[in-house]
């Protein structure tokens, strides 16, 4: 029994992981009904200011993730400017190959930038453990959890009850009649991609202590947090969040008691199952045409 | 519109493919330049500039273990730089491809050496698994590969006499460190746990461990496997907490081991640690310097550990700014001694080319800061082992082993 617990706890940190991710992705798709899959490259790009900010620079931990998530915000905005804006309105293809290309780009830059040695970025809490009974939980895991949960918390106020929110609402559910009743959508799609992108830095601040930064890394994390928004209901936040949770605790459960080796599988085929009796997702809506 | 937006996008295409083309060899275009010290009386018949040797490495210079792909460019520039960037007269060109270590990917990366870049020899393919994969290419190409990384058992069984004449291996492989190395780990646990990676260098690791402790009294309790560039081990960790083996030895190279030691502090395992890998590495060290102690207490046995060549311990860090690794160390070897050795010899026979090159190495016997080097039937050499430790945040080499052809 113990062992299952302790399972569980890997689960739901390893969820909440993927979900901080995966947020900020779906925030994206919900506002501009397009993938960007630069979104693990922005957390790669994330981890890396965190380890110049705090590692190079020892600016503290709490004031280099503020920095962090401010500058990705801009790093989002200009993101926003020069890739997304100009395929916004084409075809799903071309919006593909724009991020796909960004992506590239960006691992590369980070290549020729910080060569390829992993990067690592320890704190106080990452290096300190909380014991009880049988439990072991590193503080910055429990840091990981409480932050998930505030920022889900801030974002749902966020949308449900600012002009912002309110309006990148309005533009998801119908963009052509957001244009005519005179929404800014290019400035609200500015500010989506901040959030985007600040929920990526917010993700990089607090894992990159646990693992490392790599300019590879972007595309596991992409891959989990991609699964987690199409399973969740494709723009439905709150259901990323909730199929991240369950891609974590599936996989840990897998790993722990039948494969580590095909954990991955195991979280694939748990998406395939949903999928085929669900193909919406857990929370998204039928769409009949 | 439609134009502008499509030409932009032409535009950025082949920028991207370009850059990713580049990125690669950043490190490597240092070691391409050709020698620029000219000799200072040169006789008729050298006047004649002689054709530059191209010399291709296959390696993982993409994915989570880039950096050992970048390791080994290392140890081949700084070497050609000691050499002049010539041998016997022969300016060097190195060329790389990026196998990803994954074995697809290495076949692509050896064709395109040997069909476009047209290489004389090839240094790879990094990780077993790729070596294994491009093995049956050599002979049908006659092109020789020298292995320096790949410490797959099977390496040595398909080589030489084993029918692969074109395949030569500088590290020991498992197989053979395993004998040497299993006695410490003997002396300290009577049961044990091995974690390691789900490819052939992990699984080849973790096989001839397994073989060998048995022999010794130490039982393998549990055999675990991971991906490389994992994120989360902690399944796996708290199942060998469960299995409570005494002692446990990781196979990894220093990115994931940083991750596994750190988790394995998380659960509170407190097993005797051994390594078999880049764990017990100078490299380590420096990528953890911001937390001291990760690899404290661990025992390590592997082909390489500083102190077994202090001039290069220097010259390397002198060079590049950067800590020694084992990878860095082995591909330093090869270039400063085998390669160098092997080209000579076959510059002796009047034609440098891919049949002489593979002659010459059957022939060299060189002596080196780690040993003499030869390859056997087997086209295997027998560089000297090291296990070391790490005491109080220190290096410290217990022993140098002498490597010899494996029992089994």
């Amino acid at each position: 029994m113990d062992i299952f617990i302790l399972h569980l706890i890997n689960g739901i940190t390893l969820g909440a992981m993927y979900a901080l991710v995966a947020t900020g992705l779906s925030v994206v798709f919900g506002v501009l009904r397009m993938v960007n899959f630069a979104h693990g490259d922005l957390f790669m790009l994330s981890g890396y200011l965190l380890v110049f900010l705090y590692v190079e620079k020892g600016v503290p931990y709490g004031l280099a993730v503020v920095f962090t998530v401010a500058g990705m915000v801009l790093v989002g905005f200009l993101f926003e400017r020069i890739v997304i804006r100009p395929v916004v309105h084409r075809t799903w293809r071309i919006q593909l190959i724009a991020t796909l290309a960004a992506s590239i780009v960006l691992t590369n830059l980070a290549i020729l930038i910080w060569g390829t040695t992993p990067r690592q970025a320890p704190t106080i809490l990452s290096q300190n453990v909380f014991r009880v009974a049988s439990v072991n939980i590193s503080y910055q895991r429990i840091l990981l959890l409480v932050v998930a949960v505030v920022s889900f918390l801030l974002l749902t106020w966020f949308v449900q009850k600012t002009r912002t929110g309110k309006a990148m609402r309005a533009i998801s559910q119908n963009r052509e009649a957001s244009v005519v009743y005179g929404l800014d959508i290019h400035g609200i799609s500015s500010i989506t991609f901040g959030i985007g992108s600040g929920f990526a830095a917010l993700a990089a601040s607090i894992i990159t202590p646990l693992y490392s930064v790599e300019p590879t890394v972007g595309a596991m994390v992409m891959m989990k947090a991609l699964a987690a928004v199409i399973l969740g209901g494709l723009g439905h936040v709150r259901g990323t969040i909730y199929a991240a949770v369950l891609l974590g605790i599936t996989e840990a459960l897998f790993a722990g008691y039948v494969s580590y080796p095909f954990r991955d599988a195991a979280a694939f085929i748990v998406l395939i199952f949903v999928l085929l009796l669900r193909p919406q997702g857990i929370f998204g809506r039928k769409v009949s045409i | 519109m439609k134009r502008k937006l499509t030409f932009a996008l032409v535009i950025s295409l082949i920028f991207v493919t370009l850059l990713s083309s580049c990125a690669p060899l950043a490190t490597p275009t240092e070691a391409t330049q050709a020698p620029t010290q000219a000799p200072t009386q040169v006789s008729s018949e050298e006047t004649i500039p002689k054709e530059p040797i191209v010399i291709g490495v296959p390696s993982a210079f993409s994915g989570p273990i880039a950096y050992v792909g970048e390791s080994y460019m290392m140890g081949y520039t700084l070497a050609l730089e000691e050499l002049g960037n010539e041998i016997a007269g022969y300016p060097i060109k190195l060329v790389t491809a990026d196998n990803a270590c994954n074995p697809d990917q290495a076949v692509t990366a050896v064709r395109k050496l040997v069909d476009v870049d047209n290489v004389d020899l090839i240094l790879g393919s990094g990780c077993s698994s790729a070596t294994l994969a491009v093995m049956p290419l050599l002979p049908e190409a006659e092109i020789a590969q020298i292995t320096e990384g790949s410490t797959n058992p099977k390496i040595y069984d398909g080589s030489g006499v084993g029918g692969n004449i074109w395949q030569f291996r500088y590290v020991p492989d498992d197989r053979i460190m395993a004998e040497g190395f299993a006695p410490f780990i003997a002396a300290e646990v009577k049961s044990l746990s091995i974690l390691a990676y789900n490819d052939d260098y992990g699984r080849g690791a973790a096989q001839s461990y397994q073989d060998i402790l048995g022999g010794l009294g130490v039982e393998v309790v549990s055999t675990e496997y991971f991906e490389r560039g994992g994120a989360d081990f902690r399944p796996l960790l708290l199942n060998i907490k469960e299995d409570k083996p005494e002692g446990l030895l990781l196979v990894a190279t220093e990115s994931d081991g940083i991750v596994i030691l750190r988790q394995l502090k998380e659960l509170g395992l407190t097993q005797k640690l051994f390594a078999r890998g880049a764990i017990v590495t100078p490299l380590f060290m420096e990528m953890t310097k911001k937390e001291p102690g990760l690899n404290e207490g661990i025992m390590e046995g592997t082909w390489w550990a500083p102190g077994l060549d202090p001039k290069f311990d220097v010259a390397f860090v002198n060079r590049w700014g950067t800590a020694p690794s084992p990878h860095r160390a082995t591909s330093y070897f090869i270039m400063r001694y085998v390669v160098k050795a092997a080209i000579e010899e076959a510059a002796k026979t009047g034609t440098v080319d891919r049949k002489s090159i593979r002659d010459a190495l059957e022939k060299i016997s060189v002596e080196t800061p780690v040993g003499v080097i030869s390859f056997d039937a087997h086209h295997q050499a027998y560089p000297n082992m090291a296990v070391s430790t790490v005491e109080n945040g220190t290096i410290k080499l217990l022993q140098v082993l002498e490597t010899k052809a494996p029992t089994k």
